[in-house]
């Protein structure tokens, strides 16, 4: 596989999709890898899953065992799990980016990604059902968005692509929706 | 006596859809309430006027729902579409492309058979349950219907087939009953062996741990000096482990009763059950896999067992999901030929030369049986080791390392892939061996993937989806799955 493309947001993240059709399908386009800007994105809603979804139980931990053994015990096991999921949400998105790449083909999408469950995942593009643009608050705020990717084959086969430039993400799923051939979707 | 459509055409539901439709929807108010009823239950039965208000508002709520689906659920089939409409506070229009019909179900209950009804179901790929579903009219109004959508799949097969050239073939669809050439007939002996094949005993086992564990603390009075007795435990696991398989052939017998897999010239058919029958109809070419389960036991008895998967999840209201057809027991030399019915491309005269998986699967197979049988045989040695004397638990383990090593490497050299033009085949597992067989057509995505396990032994596996399910490759050396994985990416064939 060729090397990945970091692109700056803004950029054209597609290959052209006048790529003849007859080219070498592998050979179409080039990987791109995601704007580092989804780094910080990341990181800022690790934080906040950490601070939600860890708060209640790092509270009941200290509480609990605080009562029941000693709090010096329940501290340090909550304050460790605190560092835990803060050193995680930091680190884990910087290894996020660097295994995270897409590339944009004459007949498919590919999306790789994992860091310790790798996958690469390629959705021939006359197969696509349809794709949706999702934003969320935090996401809002970085103005980046996520592309999502449907096929008949249900939720769990799609692919998606986080941090895209708005412009982008539209220019990605108009292509995506635009050049598939509508005649068969294989069910 | 048929319900006479409205000046727009416009049909409802045969009167005893109030009496049929009834039960079965109480029910399931009654199933879906049963941390209610447990409550109840738990508190010492209905006792109260309260209890019996509970009682009265699920009737109600379901009697409800029957008389109000019955006025308002109407349907039509008109400019080559589907349309049901049905609601009173909340509204549905739905219009359903009998092109993008999965499969139609008939199935006639006793109430149904009664009345002399049919309740129709229709599939589409589009969400879990039936995406149609009429549940009670008369047979003829039934087989109109069915032939009415299949006219209309023809003239559009006709349609494409003109626009792009090749002469296609479609059925003319005709209110009667299409004429059927059958594939297979299950006898009731077979159906009576896929049922001891199913046999519940993990489950069994399950259930009887729990006895064992908890009967003495939650009932003394009756497990205490019962499980006390020599080799009573034995027994009661004997038992538990005959209710199991009792069950499973029990359920087999009513449910795949007559079965009979036939091709009409619109595609499969299927017709089974006892109380409920059940007629499925599968389009040609909606067939997205079909898996072939050929467990120790199937195979012992020279038989195997077919699911022929859809796009459609056929998953009623309530139901766990079914395969769109299951062919209970196909003779060994028998399956080939009906693989080659279900499927084009399937040829059953060549026989398919099996690629194999790396050779560092082996370890990894070996590892994942140790861990399956001593862990399986730790934990039925921790439950019959007090009260059998088999020996130290340790003991028991060691027997499951040496049972696991054997069936891990029957696992690697049971399991292979084979690609060719127009199909994929996978095949594994020993002691349940599984076959898939998916057009490669049908795929929708493929998948390139590797854990942190894998990657220490270099393998990696291709997970190939189509909307019926998806089928993963035994484990591979990275040049070959990226082969695999770059050839089945490809656009459909």
């Amino acid at each position: 596989m060729s090397e990945p493309v970091s692109h700056p947001a803004g950029s054209p993240v597609i290959a052209p999709a006048s790529a003849p059709a007859s080219a070498p399908a592998s050979v179409a386009a080039a990987w791109q890898q995601l704007d580092p800007k989804v780094i910080w994105l990341w990181r800022a809603q690790g934080l906040i899953r950490s601070v939600i979804g860890l708060g209640p139980v790092g509270l009941g931990l200290l509480l609990g065992l605080g009562f029941a053994v000693s709090f010096r015990l329940s501290g340090a096991l909550t304050g460790l799990l605190l560092v835990g999921s803060v050193v995680q949400a930091l680190v884990w998105p910087s290894l996020s980016w660097r295994a995270f790449r897409y590339q944009l083909r004459a007949d498919a999408l590919l999306v790789s990604q994992g860091v310790l469950w790798q996958q690469t995942v390629a959705i021939p593009r006359h197969r696509i059902q349809h794709a949706d643009l999702r934003q969320g608050p935090v996401e809002r705020a970085w103005g980046l968005t996520t592309l999502v990717v449907y096929t008949a084959a249900g939720l769990s086969a799609d692919g998606s692509i986080p941090g895209l430039d708005e412009d982008a993400a539209e220019q990605l799923r108009d292509v995506l929706l635009n050049t598939r051939q509508r005649s068969d979707d294989g069910v | 006596m048929a319900v006479e459509p409205d000046a727009q055409g416009w049909r409802g539901l045969e009167p005893a859809s109030l009496a049929i439709n009834l039960v079965p929807d109480l029910w399931r108010t009654l199933r879906t309430g049963w941390p209610l009823l447990v409550a109840i239950m738990v508190s010492g039965g209905v006792t109260s006027f309260i209890d019996l208000l509970f009682f009265l508002v699920f009737l109600a709520s379901s009697l409800a729902r029957t008389i109000v689906h019955f006025l308002t659920l109407r349907y039509r089939l008109a400019d080559g579409k589907l349309e049901i409409h049905s609601g009173l506070l909340g509204r549905r229009h739905r219009v359903i492309d009998p092109v993008r019909i999965q499969n139609i179900e008939l199935v006639q209950n006793v109430f149904h058979r009664a009345f002399g009804l049919v309740e129709l179901r229709v599939e589409t790929a589009g969400e879990s349950g039936a995406a149609g579903l009429l549940s009670a009219l008369s047979l003829a109004e039934a087989e109109s219907l069915r032939a009415g959508i299949q006219r209309v799949r023809s003239a559009s097969a006709a349609a494409s087939a003109a626009a792009s050239g090749p002469a296609g073939s479609g059925a003319a669809g005709s209110a009667a009953e299409p004429e059927a050439e059958e594939l297979e007939r299950t006898g009731l002996l077979e159906v009576l062996g896929h049922g001891v094949t199913e046999g519940r005993a993990g489950a069994a086992l399950v259930l009887y741990g729990i006895v064992q564990e908890w009967g003495p603390t939650v009932r003394p009075e009756l497990f205490t000096h019962a499980l006390a007795r020599p080799g009573s435990s034995a027994v009661l696991m004997v038992v538990f482990v005959s209710a199991g398989y009792l069950w499973s052939v029990t359920t087999s017998f009513v449910r795949y009763y007559g079965f009979v897999l036939s091709r009409t010239a619109d595609g499969l058919r299927t017709r089974s059950g006892l109380f409920t029958r059940r007629r499925v109809e599968i389009p040609a070419g909606k067939v997205q896999m079909v898996r072939i389960d050929a467990s120790w036991m199937l195979r012992l008895m020279g038989y195997a067992s077919l699911q022929i998967e859809t796009a459609g999840s056929n998953a009623a209201p309530g139901e766990g999901r079914l395969a769109e057809a299951l062919v209970p027991m196909v003779a060994d030399d028998v399956v080939p030929y009906t693989l080659e019915a279900v499927l084009s491309g399937f040829a059953a005269s060549e026989r398919v030369a099996w690629s194999r998986p790396a050779r560092a699967a082996l370890v990894r197979a070996v590892l994942g049986g140790v861990v399956r049988w001593g862990g399986a045989l730790a934990l039925i040695g921790h439950f019959l080791t007090p009260t059998l004397g088999l020996g130290r638990l340790d003991a028991l383990a060691g027997v499951g390392v040496l049972l696991g090593i054997g069936d891990g490497y029957l696992d690697y050299v049971t399991a292979g892939w084979k690609l060719t033009p127009s199909l994929i085949l996978v095949r594994s597992g020993f002691l349940s061996r599984v076959t898939s067989v998916l057009p490669r057509a049908k795929i929708q995505s493929a998948h390139l993937v590797q854990g942190p396990i894998q990657r220490q032994f270099g393998v990696w596996q291709v997970h190939v989806w189509v909307a019926g399910g998806r089928v993963a490759t035994p484990e591979l050396n990275e040049h070959e799955a990226r082969a695999v994985f770059e050839a089945v990416s490809q656009p459909g064939v």
